[in-house]
């Protein structure tokens, strides 16, 4: 199968005068369609790593390839765009931003690249909101809503544009465990549904021993990487 | 662009009370450098009125020995054809002469006019209080302090005795109020004909008066007239050259004036500034996931500028409506006893446009450091500070 | 043994617990099959048939879980056999102490494999599934077995496994050899050395070569 992220010798070292290395060589890839989670303690490097997928942050040296194409050689902009058609984020702490509606917010990513809501676009982003089950709030303020309603709904901003990688981190950190199972069964069928590769940082067990592929990060290293 | 537009407006509509703040922070900024500004220009314009509003601007002098101008109406005519911005030219006819009444004998000026071009300098018609302007030959009319300090009325015959020591009877026709203490005493208004006939010189004149509409550009006018007259023994004078303490005040006040609207706008600015790059501090996690989700670096920086841009559109709208009322309180509390303003207001469109462009502008600079800070921010930052 | 499985597996599927246990010993006693034989041509293929829940059976949890327990009980019916055949074999008096990581509780191979050593001579401490990792190092520490084997199903569990491994040789202070065996290394192979394993373990016929390793170390 083909890679959708491939990592090559990822060095990170973080401040000027004093260094501090987080990840060492890292090499990785991921499958198209792959349901992956990555694991480490905290300060292991492992949200470091999944922001250099995802191209908010540079790697010290090495490369990264998004769907075949190298990353370090394109623009910040190009970036953005990259980062606007071929991925989805899903943070611990949702971001929504707190000014528009889950629908608004759903329809963010969209807007980004194409101001004007077409009547296809509406839909989907309505079957998302479906899917997620929050056709009720989605005229909420993102203030109105749960943490779980607002984790949702950045699952379902993550989908609008149909990105072939969803990166998440901690996407259930801070939600109770009938919650986070509603959120992993949503990830799940999505991974199923849109073959849409997965990259979950997670410390929670009931969401890693389901994902199938989990790679432990220690010390900004890989330490292990087994698969179901 | 369009985003950026809505966010902007968002994320102003949901910082309510900061908006608001902020939006009272440029009008009160507006209104108080509006206000100033009217004030200063209502006073000055009424300072000028006062001193030079019913006074010859530019004045054409004779400088040979019998002080007086032969050819007047080619003068006249070249006046005329120097500058359309030469407006009411008057030609006159004076004298020193002697008023000869009951009591005692005073030293007075015989000012021939044509009395209808006089009348657009000197608005003599309108101030006259009693009778009627000089019409024929041998009629005068006379200052409300000479007549009070002569005794003389309307209907009367005043002495004059002329140069050559001969004395005239003129008939007092009217009696005017110049609203100058100094004219009133002194001045004896009367035709040309009978100015020239007092004073003995013929068909001749001593001087032409005029005045300009732009009056600060008298100067200028002035030496282009100059230049243009062909007549060698004559002197043009003008009322910048004759007033330079008053300019020099004039002067000092319009400069304190816009230093002190410069400061109310950088505090403005400051104001704006601060408050916007505070917002973009608070909205650094909005920023921050637009970012990952792929917004342009120049679109997040818009976000902020549209804010600058609306908030100064309110504000200097808000600002020039609170000036205008700041005005209107001031025309209608800080009055004379007789309930006229003590400074008529001067209202001129063009500065209340400039205010408002420039409180515009500030909102837009203030609006540049913020939008820079956001254009810089990196969507990494706020991510990995949770 | 194809005989077997089918009629066994006849019982299996109808959840008839009785007959599957009548059908074992009756088998075990009449020497139709070995005990190895049966754990591993009988009862694993059994489990794995169960393994895989499609995800639109509801009922497939609680099945598992029947079917699990007619394995568990037939294991502890036949360890009156195994009683029996421990006297005829000669004891090498080498302990291994046999328990699955926290949070694992697939512990029937962990049980049969505990079997397959006493049947070869082994002294088996069996503790079992879910043991918490100080719990493991205590009864290491109290035992000193040279074997310490440990059992893993769910992949997930590999971490765990690297630490209880960890925990288990600072105590010990690498005395002891570590066995691993389970599902979890079918497709993770490449793991087993990071995790810190000395010897894998996939058949009975393994644990006869052990056997035989361990006599040649003896003698010697």
């Amino acid at each position: 199968m083909a890679n959708m992220i491939e990592l090559k010798k990822i060095d990170k070292v973080y401040g000027e005068k004093i260094k501090t290395q987080v990840l060492f060589g890292i090499d990785l890839k991921f499958e198209e369609k792959g349901f992956n989670s990555i694991i480490g303690e905290s300060g292991s490097g492992k949200s470091t790593l999944l922001n250099i997928i995802g191209t908010l942050d540079k790697p010290t040296s090495g490369q990264v390839f998004i769907d075949g194409k190298r990353t370090d050689t394109l623009s910040k902009s190009e970036l953005a765009v990259l980062r606007n058609k071929t991925m989805g984020f899903i943070f611990q702490f949702h971001y929504l931003l707190p000014e528009f509606t889950a629908k608004e917010n759903v329809l963010m990513p969209y807007r980004i690249q194409n101001y004007n809501i077409t009547r296809e676009i509406d839909k989907w982003a309505d079957e998302l909101l479906e899917l997620t089950g929050l056709t009720k709030v989605k005229n909420n303020l993102a203030t109105d809503m749960s943490g779980g309603q607002q984790q949702r709904t950045a699952i379902a901003r993550a989908l609008i544009n149909k990105p072939k990688i969803i990166l998440a981190d901690e996407p259930t950190g801070n939600l109770d465990s009938d919650t986070s199972e509603t959120i992993y069964s949503i990830l799940r069928d999505i991974n199923e549904n849109y073959k849409t590769t997965f990259v979950i940082i997670t410390h929670d067990k009931r969401i890693a021993e389901k994902t199938d592929r989990i790679i432990e990060i220690k010390d900004g290293k890989i330490n292990m990487d087994v698969k179901r | 662009m369009r985003l950026a537009f809505k966010i902007a407006l968002r994320f102003l509509k949901s910082g309510r009370g900061q908006t608001i703040l902020i939006v009272l922070g440029i009008s009160v900024g507006v209104a108080v450098q509006l206000f100033i500004g009217s004030l200063i220009q209502g006073l000055q314009i009424n300072l000028l009125e006062t001193t030079i509003g019913s006074s010859s601007h530019i004045t054409i002098n004779p400088t040979n020995e019998e002080k007086t101008i032969d050819n007047y109406d080619r003068v006249l005519y070249e006046t005329n054809i120097s500058s359309p911005e030469i407006i009411n030219i008057s030609p006159a006819v004076d004298g020193p002469s002697n008023l000869d009444y009951e009591e005692d004998i005073v030293q007075v000026l015989i000012r021939g006019f044509n009395i209808e071009d006089a009348d657009k300098i000197y608005k003599i018609n309108s101030n006259i209080y009693e009778g009627r302007a000089p019409e024929r030959k041998d009629e005068v009319i006379i200052g409300k302090d000479l007549a009070l300090k002569s005794g003389l009325k309307l209907g009367d015959d005043a002495v004059i005795i002329t140069p050559g020591g001969g004395s005239l009877k003129l008939n007092i026709v009217g009696l005017y109020d110049l609203k100058v203490a100094s004219i009133n005493e002194t001045w004896l208004i009367t035709s040309m004909e009978t100015a020239q006939d007092i004073l003995s010189i013929d068909d001749k004149i001593t001087s032409v008066e005029m005045q300009v509409k732009e009056e600060f550009d008298a100067d200028i006018i002035a030496k282009d007239l100059s230049y243009t007259l062909s007549q060698e023994d004559l002197k043009v004078d003008n009322w910048k050259d004759q007033n330079q303490s008053l300019l020099s005040g004039l002067n000092g006040q319009s400069v304190s004036s816009v230093m002190i609207q410069v400061f109310v706008l950088v505090a403005v600015l400051l104001g704006i500034s601060s408050v916007l790059a505070i917002s973009v501090v608070q909205r650094s996690r909005q920023l921050g996931i637009l970012k990952a989700m792929g917004i342009q670096d120049r679109d997040a920086s818009l976000i902020f500028v549209f804010q600058g841009l609306m908030l100064g559109v309110i504000g200097a709208f808000l600002g020039i409506a609170l000036g205008f009322g700041l005005l209107i309180m001031f025309t209608k509390f800080a009055v004379n006893p007789d309930g006229s303003p003590v400074v008529p207001i001067y209202i001129n469109n063009g500065f209340i446009a400039l205010s408002g462009l420039f409180a515009l502008l500030s909102a837009t600079i203030a609006s540049l450091i913020p939008a820079r800070i956001s254009s810089k921010l990196n969507p990494i930052e706020v991510i990995k500070n949770g | 043994m194809e005989k077997y499985k089918l009629e066994f597996m006849n019982y299996f599927n109808n959840n008839n617990k009785d007959e599957c246990v009548n059908f074992t010993l009756n088998g075990i006693i009449n020497n139709f099959f070995t005990i190895p034989q049966l754990y591993e041509d009988i009862l694993t293929p059994a489990l794995y048939s169960i393994d895989e829940c499609p995800e639109n059976d509801q009922d497939c949890i609680w099945q598992e879980h029947v079917k699990t327990s007619i394995v568990k009980t037939v294991i502890e019916c036949v360890y009156p056999e195994i009683i029996k055949q421990k006297k005829e074999i000669k004891q090498l008096g080498i302990k291994v102490v046999l328990a699955c990581p926290e949070q694992e509780y697939h512990e029937v191979g962990l049980r049969m494999i505990s079997d397959f050593f006493t049947l070869n001579g082994y002294e088996s401490v069996y503790i079992g599934s879910n043991t918490p990792r100080d719990q493991v190092s205590l009864a290491i520490e109290k035992e000193t077995p040279k074997y310490a084997a440990i059992s893993v199903t769910d992949y997930y569990l590999l971490f765990e496994t690297q630490k209880l491994i960890k925990e288990i040789r600072r105590k010990s202070k690498d005395s002891i050899k570590i066995i691993l065996g389970g599902s979890a290394f079918q497709k993770n192979m490449n793991s087993f050395n990071l995790i810190g394993g000395d010897i894998y373990l996939k058949s009975y016929g393994d644990i006869v070569k052990l056997k035989e390793d361990d006599l040649n170390e003896i003698s010697i």
